[in-house]
């Protein structure tokens, strides 16, 4: 099949066997890669029930289809098991230059399943693997390791892919890096890895994409134009100019920078954190993912030495600084370098430590509990310490690393009133009160909060705009308020979800495609229907996103998800404390009928949240219904 | 007036500078402003007038005023 090398890696850790597997065209075509091969495989080699770290639990990393294609933005992979964290169907996407060489080694994706007698790594190069010993690897940083595993190798542009001492520790939001700079952080997927005893996967492949392409002239020249187009969309040229950090002051001055814990949404200490004082303080670089025109990645020095870890994102700033109260540019940079050393998801970290930071002013935790650490919100020693605790497993850390949820469950009294988390998982910064859209989004998404579901509402507010031009070509027919369930908007909440889903099986990042971004989405079929000599619609397009997330919604289902679950923490419908949407909140009503007309529109049972067999049907996921007949959700 | 632009909006700005100076003889509508200059205003989400957020659509500014326009913002 063009595209593809139609090969499968499965490895089995606990026998130390490695078997390739052919993908077949008429699979690939209904589960392109990513995200639908991920829930594919999960959904049907997964047994229900399997506990996380149990060796039964199937670990899949899954190049999206055209990852590796030499068009901006096209780099993403995907990590899949079921989470720790959340219990439930497990992802988290990365970009970089991983996924890409995976495909130039020759393979597709990879499935882990086992658990190694000691800890391994796998070399994969050029069409071959095999498991290799590391027990000289465990304990260390990230970046010994890939220092390690390249010099022992002998080949400095190897791609390494690892966990860090997190993941070794079971910390249930440990993620994995590669190169150091690209994270999947989110559903504690380096947690997984870590029960199996791998610690890293370093690949190398010197294959050309063009060999696999359809049309690799096509391909070329759109992404000559996706390459000149950057420049061209405001959106994308602010991302290359400052990054996400460019974000950090106009939420604020839209009152949706969450701030201690999601209390306010607009913090007095903004301009110490913000782009310039970013650009001033900390700025050393500008860096870019494979093949990528937009350029977002920047790295910083601290204290005179540029970090090997890359600069923080807007996320791990919003995390770290505001909602820990905390506006030391320092700080927050040098605990994104300790997250990555160790391998935490800088997101479910910081938010932990707010979490903590809040129990602690409400007298739920004394010092007699944290160990002796005063955790005020502001308290930057505290942060600090908290995040070296955690990734460790010492003390109060240890509580933390269950995450947020368990930890308010073991704290008692109001603490689960802290915890802004859906399923388990914790919010990313961004504040729902503003953007219904990206509640909902919290509210429903598989993998517990996620800001990546769905496009944010306040892209699409003006009719007038690029974005909004672009998302009629998706069947977006009116732009409307952010801050408002209708039925139209859960109508638009389901469209943009598949769009978002589709991205996260074909490879692209949430930065290139329109209305996000800039490459429109006449062109993101372009380069499926050129990479593979397939013809695909737009209708066909969506439908293979809603095949991935009804996928993980069955899996859920199985493991006894229901509508209880698709909630959102009870601060959302209280009032925000201060700055433009002060006295805001959410109506329990609105969210629970907006709820209700998404799931009709999803095909859903709305008691239950569980996709109707009709539905599944015309998805091509018959099978899938099969399984939930047989499963017993309640065991 | 000072004129103060956030997020994308510089990329409309001549030399896609973050401030522009405009001298104002006599108050004027803020729409009429931005025309001039070529910022579009379906790009503008929000407007704050010397630290007040206010309506677009309504505004008029004087020479002596400091106005922040801030594009929609998404997620990262």
């Amino acid at each position: 099949m063009y595209g593809t090398n139609e090969r499968l890696l499965r490895v089995n850790l606990s026998t130390g066997i490695l078997s390739i597997e052919t993908i077949s065209e008429d699979f690939y075509r209904l589960y392109p890669g990513g995200k639908a091969l991920a829930g594919y495989i999960l959904l049907n080699e997964i047994p229900a029930h399997t506990e996380p770290f149990s060796p039964d639990n199937v670990l899949v990393i899954a190049d999206g289809l055209l990852t590796g294609a030499p068009v901006s933005t096209a780099t993403r992979y995907i990590v899949s098991a079921r989470s720790p964290l959340t219990n439930g169907y497990g992802e988290s996407e990365a970009a970089g230059f991983w996924g890409p060489e995976l495909k130039m080694a020759g393979f597709e994706a990879i499935v882990i399943t086992g658990r190694a007698m000691e800890p391994v790594y796998l070399w994969i190069h050029d069409g071959q693997a095999e498991i290799r010993q590391a027990k000289h690897l465990w304990g260390h940083e990230t970046a010994n390791v890939q220092e390690t595993i390249r010099a022992e190798l002998g080949d400095e542009k190897i791609r390494v892919l690892q966990i860090g001492i997190a993941g070794e520790n079971l910390v249930r939001f440990a993620g994995l890096t590669n190169d150091l700079r690209h994270f999947n952080g989110r559903n504690g997927m380096g947690a997984v890895m870590g029960s199996k005893n791998l610690r890293a996967i370093a690949v190398r492949g010197k294959q050309r994409y063009q060999l696999l392409a359809h049309n690799p002239e096509a391909l070329m020249a759109l992404g000559s134009k996706f390459a000149k187009g950057v420049r061209d969309n405001p959106s994308s040229w602010d991302l290359q100019q400052r990054g996400t950090p460019g974000l950090v002051e106009p939420l604020n001055a839209g009152g949706m920078l969450p701030t201690r814990n999601f209390r306010q949404g607009v913090f007095e200490g903004v301009d110490d954190v913000k782009w310039e004082a970013y650009e001033k303080q900390l700025l050393s670089a500008r860096r870019s993912c494979y093949a990528c025109a937009v350029r977002c990645k920047r790295e910083v020095a601290i204290d005179g030495q540029v970090s090997k870890y890359g600069g923080p994102e807007y996320e791990t700033i919003g995390v770290f600084g505001p909602n820990c109260g905390i506006s030391d540019l320092h700080a927050i940079a040098k605990a994104n370098e300790l997250c990555n050393a160790y391998m935490l998801d800088t997101i479910s970290t910081g938010s932990t430590i707010a979490f903590a930071m809040e129990c602690f002013e409400h007298g739920l935790i004394g010092l007699d509990v944290t160990d002796g650490i005063d955790l005020h919100f502001g308290n930057t020693e505290a942060m600090l310490i908290m995040i070296e605790r955690i990734a460790r497993r010492q003390g109060f850390g240890n509580l933390l690393a269950e995450g947020s949820k368990r930890a308010a469950d073991q704290i008692g009294g109001d603490a689960h009133f802290f915890a802004m988390q859906v399923k388990g998982q914790e919010f990313a910064m961004h504040e729902p009160r503003g953007k219904y859209n990206v509640g909902m989004g919290y509210a429903i998404s598989e993998i517990g909060a996620d800001h990546l579901v769905v496009t944010h509402d306040t892209t699409l507010a003006n009719p007038e705009s690029l974005a909004f031009k672009y998302a009629q070509t998706l069947g977006i027919r009116h732009a409307l308020p952010p801050r408002s369930f209708s039925d139209e908007k859960m109508e638009q909440y389901y469209i943009l979800e598949q769009w978002n889903s589709l991205e996260k099986v074909v490879g692209y990042c949430f930065f290139g495609p329109a209305p996000r971004s800039y490459i429109q989405p006449v062109d993101v079929l372009a380069t499926i229907n050129e990479a593979t000599g397939w013809n695909i619609t737009m209708e066909k397009a969506l439908e293979i996103g809603e095949r991935a997330t009804n996928m993980a919604r069955v899996f859920n289902s199985r493991e006894g998800f229901s509508r209880k679950d698709d909630c959102l923490p009870e601060r959302l419908f209280q009032p925000l404390e201060n700055g433009p949407l002060a006295g805001q909140s959410m109506q329990h009503d609105d969210f629970d009928r907006a709820l209700t007309v998404l799931y009709g529109l999803k095909g859903w049972d709305p008691k239950t949240a569980v996709p109707g067999r009709k539905k599944l049907e015309e998805l091509s996921l018959g099978w899938a219904a099969d399984l939930l007949d047989q499963s017993d959700p309640s065991t | 007036m000072r004129l103060l632009l956030g997020g994308y909006l510089p990329f409309f700005a001549s030399k896609h500078q973050e401030q522009i100076e405009v001298s104002l003889k006599e108050p004027a509508r803020l729409k009429e402003v931005l025309f001039k200059l070529g910022i579009p205003v379906s790009d503008v989400y929000l407007t704050v007038l010397n630290g007040d957020l206010v309506t677009l659509d309504e505004t008029v500014v004087s020479d002596s005023d400091e106005v922040r326009l801030y594009p929609p913002i998404d997620g990262g």
